[in-house]
């Protein structure tokens, strides 16, 4: 029977796998998986919990007790467990197949494993029921013998199972699959990686007792015992894991990931649950944590965000108790059902909610979201604490969220114990309803304002999260301005131009620059070109962006769009190149105040790497013509404030670099100076050299520059020679008119020129 | 009085970061947290005396008011330090004066507006730390039936004026102090060699005390006979001889009733005119005295002193790298501050493990006792170490705008920004390596363990540098540094003093437990100092890596 079922469920697959392949009609249909989904989870349900596994569970320890309760060999017995455990992840990965579509890693799953999966379930059907179902009541009429709609349900999923892989085989051949992608080393090992994960995520919580029995040793997981700490630190390992491993990876990859890890904790968790226990509501999953594991996949399937934060807020705090003062019985071994169950349980309601806001699938709460959460914390309080009471007074034993026993009173002490035994009762039908009314009301006001108090500490939290995730785009970048670099230079080295035709040049393609996530443009959509030998003016009312130009081209600050090229460098992928080709005085001289001028000029030409002899000309040069001989070599604190300024001009020509720019250059020097400076600007550009200055000085401007620039609020009005601008009058009243009217139309020739 | 107004207003905007006003989060992450800090000292107080008063009975309860003297005494010395050590620099060397000795005023104005200020600013502070310990000692008392309720209300009043009186005895003290400033500016040889003679004074004053400590002391005998009589001794004998600060508790708590419960009275409405009376007339004294040599002597700082000629120096040429390095140890070693801050930290603490171990050797402990031992020398190593990281969280701020020009440098910047580092990442080391060899010597263990023991102290230490520098590098002040040359309530040292504190109790708790658990399994030990090691290795490569490629990707955009 199990043979016509098998290859039923194969016939039927492969039919279906087909015709919604090929049949355009079925094709087009975008519900014809979701229902194959829909018949596979009904059919597993039925196979899952048809079983009742509870004797199993409490009695079988070890593959020789497995042998022994369910009569296969022991060999025979390890076949079965492996293939159950295989059944279990081979329902899942079908499911997401159907949903998801094909996903690259998980397929090596399908292919590679769900074949072994599927013949060793065919194989061992009847042993796995026996050793899941190996109560000694089955079959002596008080229980219900589950044996053949067992081997029938999982028979139809073998074959379901073998005809995906079959099928996903013959696309990969037809397809051409494996002639346009080779397989490599990392693809093998990222594929062997991710089925390790999906066989960790979906391993039953049995089978590690059933299989290995138990450990021996004192291993104990509770009061901080160094094996309870390895549960501990891996409760903040997984989620981390879990986070640097999905952070830069598709969306439906996350969302794929995520799913999967849930619903198979949903389904291991649920292994003890039977058709035997459904009837009865007592035994159902209400305990706070135990809500996690239906809540989790289900808010993340359907996106159901308002009960997405009931999880987030207060099952986290929940779970991070429990982990850290565990409720099972003491001595209880490492890898019986229990420990493993409670582990499995926990870690999920503590990491799935955070991990799921800080991959971005559900976004940051805010009050609104907060208030929606408790509503549904409070209509969660109300019924357990209403389970809690009827099935107390029914005589059953039952502490939904520990609110029905002194359980977490005791662990406060005796004041606690007094306000949970200040309680009310009442009858009706027969039957003492008793609350305890200060200690539940306290309770869940504590829970709430530990919600809040949650809130707090998951903002720092996802702050450093999304800090994180800031830097790791940027170095992300970084990386690729790297490859581009190297792919725009062709095999030149990296200290060789991007455009080596440019000579001495600074050019500024479509610059603009924001500052921070303000989205106004300090200065936007400028472009022009300083040739070699040119003195070049800068001018503009103050905050018209000269500054934040000049600042961004000796590589203060960033660029936030455009370019700038200096003498064929790219200021943002070469800096350190383009840098060497610059001399900069800014506005405010900045100087190390504890070093002489002589210090500081050497510590500048040290960092240019200028030869001694070139050194010692250009500062004896310069300090002669600044008249600095008596003081170059006293500290920079007791210079005035002209002489700073001289020593911040003589650190700039040092290197004699090939573009000098000046900020305001002329502010607080003397006549004498201000001739100097006027001059070695005249002289450095007589060598060929760009010397770029801004200045407030329209006189000096005039007399000094070949070409001019003004810009005001950001924008370039014009980049005009001096002869051009003089055809129409004066500097001075060319540049009022410019600041007061809109942008002028340049020239055809400023406009070639520039 | 506008004018006053406007000039305190002004002062205190500029001192006091106020943004978080405008966004509600912020302020009210503030207002949470400030609560929560002022609770948190509060409890701490309150359990501190109710330990020492009930459990080890060093004094009884109707002996807290004693105590009570004792602790403010204590403060209003250090306040006075802190406040005349503030007012030098607020008053006569602030960058500001600048700007305000322009202004129409009279001297009298800027002189009470600073003062004011300066006074605000102390208000602030104390809420950090005078406040919540008074209220913690209310609380003490409050519990033991000696307080009524409405004290917590009307303790407020006193308090708030209290604050005042170490202010205006700094600004006293501060027109003289900032003479001897100048003196020692001027003269940096006297500055140094004072501090030698300071430091060599108290390594001779702690080792003469090592050396009359008496053997075999048995605190649990001496303690009845000797150590309790003599701390109730000292507590009676220091109220009675500082009087003064007896009746300022008095009008914090009032007056004893013969009931034992103390109760405000017309008495201590007196004396607290009186104390308002007392502020008044050195408020008075400072302002009649000082106002009309202020602007004389704030002056004084603007006028640079003519230099002497300096001989010519050669040039001279470096790698660049080499280069960094040079500039770093020059403007390091040219200023007295951090030369001093780079001493006091390292020659202090091992002369403190000295002290401790001393003591600790002369007593007989468990194997317990040993490990809290063990505990108390890295907590002591540590977080004097990590807490002198504070200045590292303004070591690139504080370079002003100089900071910038290093954008504009063809270099790789990480090298030059880690030099900065260097002095204390070499300072750390021998601090270290002489600590942990004074503790060993007392210790006396193996040489593995010392050395898994000083790797773990010292990269630990070089994490917090690394973290603190991070800090700077992430929000830097340098145009505040740049405008006022000093930096007033910076986060970025605030956040690194609070991690030191937190990291080090955190290291010496996990050393206890490790070696708590080592002596349950064979080789534990060794595993035990091997985990104490890698922890500060984890720490390091963690703090660096994170600084190194925070440099990378935010450097040139802060």
């Amino acid at each position: 029977m199990k043979y016509i079922l098998f290859f039923f469920g194969l016939a039927l697959a492969v039919t279906i796998f087909y015709l919604t392949d090929t049949n355009r009609k079925l094709k087009n249909f975008k519900y014809s998986n979701h229902i194959i989904a829909g018949v596979m989870i009904l059919i597993f349900i039925v196979r899952y919990f048809c079983v009742d596994k509870s004797y199993a569970i409490n009695n079988v320890i070890g593959l020789e007790k497995a042998s022994a309760l369910s009569g296969a060999s022991v060999a025979v017995s390890a076949f079965a467990m492996i293939a159950d455990y295989l059944s279990i992840t081979a329902f899942v990965v079908t499911v997401m197949r159907l949903f998801f579509g094909r996903m690259k890693y998980s397929d090596a799953f399908i292919k590679y494993v769900l074949p072994f999966a599927s013949v060793l379930c065919l194989v061992f059907v009847e042993e796995i029921h026996s050793i899941l179902a190996c109560d000694p009541l089955i079959g002596s009429g008080d229980a219900f013998n589950s044996q053949t709609l067992f081997t029938l349900t999982l028979s139809f999923e073998s074959g379901v199972y073998l005809a995906l892989s079959g099928y996903t085989w013959y696309k990969d051949i037809k397809d051409g699959y494996y002639k346009t992608n080779k397989v490599n080393y990392k693809t093998i090992l990222v594929s062997a990686g991710v089925t390790i994960l999906m066989l960790i995520a979906s391993l039953p919580c049995y089978f590690l007792q059933f299989t290995f029995g138990r450990l021996s040793g004192a291993f104990y997981a509770y009061d901080m015992s160094p094996t309870h700490r390895i549960f501990v630190y891996l409760m903040f390992i997984i989620p981390l894991s879990l986070y640097f491993f999905l952070r830069d990876k598709p969306e439906k990859v996350i969302r794929y990931s995520l799913i999967f890890l849930s619903v198979s904790s949903m389904i291991t968790f649920s292994a003890d649950y039977s058709y035997k226990t459904f009837p009865d509501l007592s035994t159902w999953p209400f305990h706070l944590c135990n809500t996690a594991m239906f809540v989790v996949p289900i808010c993340l399937i359907f996106r159901w965000k308002k009960l997405f934060y009931f999880t987030y807020f207060i099952n986290v705090f929940g779970a991070i108790l429990a982990m850290l003062m565990p409720n099972y019985a003491e001595h209880a071994n490492l890898i019986s059902y229990g420990v493993v169950r409670f582990w499995y349980n926990h870690w999920s309601a503590f990491f799935f909610p955070l991990v799921c806001v800080a991959l971005r699938q559900f976004e940051r709460p805010d009050i609104k979201l907060f208030g929606t959460s408790m509503l549904w914390f409070l209509l969660y309080y109300v019924l357990v604490l209403f389970l809690n009471v009827y099935f107390t007074a029914q005589g059953k034993s039952v502490d939904f969220f520990f609110i029905n026993s002194n359980f977490i009173a005791d662990k406060f002490g005796e004041w606690a114990n007094r306000l949970f035994n200040l309680s009310a009762s009442f009858e009706l039908g027969g039957y003492t309803f008793t609350f305890h009314p200060i200690y539940q009301a306290i309770y869940f006001v504590s829970y709430i304002l530990l919600g809040f108090g949650m809130w707090f500490i998951y903002e720092l939290f996802f702050s450093l999260a999304e800090k994180h995730r800031e830097l790791h785009a940027r170095l992300k970048k970084i990386r690729l301005d790297k490859l581009a670099l190297e792919a725009g230079l062709n095999g030149r080295s990296i200290e060789q131009p991007m455009n080596p035709d440019a000579g001495i040049t600074l050019q500024l393609n479509n610059f603009s620059k924001r500052y921070g996530n303000n989205k106004h443009y300090s200065v936007h959509n400028v472009s022009f070109t300083v040739h070699g030998g040119e003195i070049f003016g800068f001018l503009g009312p103050n905050g018209a962006g000269k500054s934040t130009i000049i600042k961004s081209i000796v590589g203060i600050q960033p660029i936030s769009e455009g370019s700038i090229e200096v003498c064929g460098f790219d200021c943002a992928k070469q800096p350190v190149m383009s840098k060497r080709q610059i001399g900069y005085v800014p506005d405010h001289y900045a100087l190390y105040e504890k070093l002489s001028g002589r210090e500081y000029i050497n510590y500048i030409a040290d960092i240019f790497e200028v030869k001694k002899e070139d050194r010692d000309a250009r500062i004896s040069e310069y300090v002669k013509l600044f008249e600095l001989e008596d003081s170059i070599d006293n500290q920079i604190k007791t210079y005035s404030h002209g002489m700073k300024q001289k020593i911040t001009i003589i650190s700039a020509l040092v290197h004699n670099p090939k573009i000098w720019i000046l900020d305001e250059p002329l502010t607080g020097l003397d006549p004498n100076s201000i001739f100097q400076v006027k001059e070695c600007m005249r002289r450095h550009a007589a060598q060929g050299n760009i010397v770029f200055f801004s200045s407030h000085l329209i006189d000096v401007v005039e007399k000094l520059c070949d070409r001019i620039g003004i810009i005001k609020k950001g924008e370039l009005q014009c980049v005009m020679t001096l002869e051009e601008i003089e055809r129409s009058g004066s500097l001075e009243d060319f540049y009022m008119k410019t600041i007061e009217d809109n942008k002028l139309n340049l020239s055809e020739s400023t406009v070639a020129k520039a | 009085m506008n004018r006053l107004f406007a000039l305190v207003m002004m002062q205190l905007r500029d001192k006091i970061d106020l943004s978080f006003v405008k966004d509600k989060k912020n302020l009210i992450r503030k207002i949470v947290f400030s609560v929560l800090k002022f609770v948190i000292i509060t409890v701490v107080v309150f359990a501190l005396v109710l330990v020492c008063s009930k459990l080890l009975v060093l004094f009884w309860a109707d002996e807290i008011p004693s105590v009570m003297v004792f602790t403010l005494t204590l403060f209003f010395l250090l306040s006075v330090i802190s406040c005349t050590a503030g007012l030098v620099k607020t008053m006569y060397f602030a960058d500001d004066n600048k700007v305000l000795v322009t202004f129409p005023m009279g001297e009298g104005v800027v002189f009470l507006s600073k003062l004011l200020v300066f006074y605000f600013y102390e208000i602030i502070k104390s809420f950090t730390l005078l406040y919540p310990i008074v209220i913690g000692f209310l609380i003490s008392m409050f519990t033991v039936n000696m307080l009524p309720w409405w004290a917590f209300i009307a303790v407020w009043i006193p308090m708030l004026i209290y604050t005042a009186l170490p202010v205006v005895v700094g600004a006293l003290l501060s027109v003289p102090m900032q003479y001897v400033v100048r003196f020692f500016m001027r003269f940096k040889a006297f500055g140094y060699a004072l501090f030698v003679i300071v430091l060599a004074a108290i390594v001779v004053g702690i080792v003469s005390l090592i050396n009359v400590m008496p053997e075999n002391i048995n605190i649990m005998s001496l303690y009845q006979t000797t150590l309790k009589p003599a701390i109730h001794n000292f507590l009676q004998g220091f109220q009675s001889r500082f009087a003064a600060f007896s009746q300022i508790v008095y009008i914090f708590i009032g007056e004893k009733t013969p009931s034992g419960l103390y109760a405000y009275s017309f008495t201590t409405f007196l004396k607290f005119l009186a104390m308002i009376g007392i502020i008044a007339a050195l408020f008075a004294l400072v302002f009649v005295t000082t106002r009309f040599v202020f602007y004389a002597i704030m002056r004084k700082s603007f006028e640079f002193d003519k230099k002497p000629f300096a001989s010519a120096k050669k040039n001279v040429v470096h790698s660049s790298n080499v280069s960094f390095l040079i500039k770093e140890l020059r403007l390091n070693f040219r200023s007295i501050g951090t030369v001093l801050n780079f001493l006091s930290v390292y020659i202090i603490v091992p002369i403190m493990i000295l002290l401790m171990n001393k003591v600790f050797s002369l007593l007989s402990t468990s194997l317990r006792g040993d490990n809290l031992v063990f505990a108390f020398n890295v907590l002591i190593i540590s977080l004097p170490l990590f807490a002198s990281n504070a200045i590292i969280a303004t070591s690139f701020s504080a370079e002003g705008r100089a900071a910038y020009i290093k954008k504009t440098k063809p270099v790789n910047v990480t090298w030059p920004l880690t030099a900065k580092l260097l002095p204390n990442l070499v300072g750390s080391l021998f601090s270290v390596l002489i600590s942990i060899s004074v503790f060993n010597y007392f210790a006396d263990l193996s040489f593995g363990f010392v050395a898994m023991l000083f790797i773990g102290i010292l990269f630990m230490q070089y994490g917090h540098i690394f973290f603190s520098a991070t800090l700077d590098l992430m929000n830097p002040q340098n145009e505040q540094f740049a405008t006022t040359g000093e930096l007033h309530g910076n986060a970025n040292e605030n956040i690194s003093t609070v991690s030191a504190f937190v990291l080090s109790a955190i290291y010496a708790f996990v050393s206890f437990v490790f070696l708590g658990e080592s002596s349950t399994t064979p080789g534990g030990l060794t595993l035990a100092y091997a985990k104490l090691m890698l922890l500060g290795v984890i720490v390091f490569v963690a703090a660096f890596y994170m600084y190194s490629m925070k440099i990378k990707a935010y450097y040139y955009e802060k």
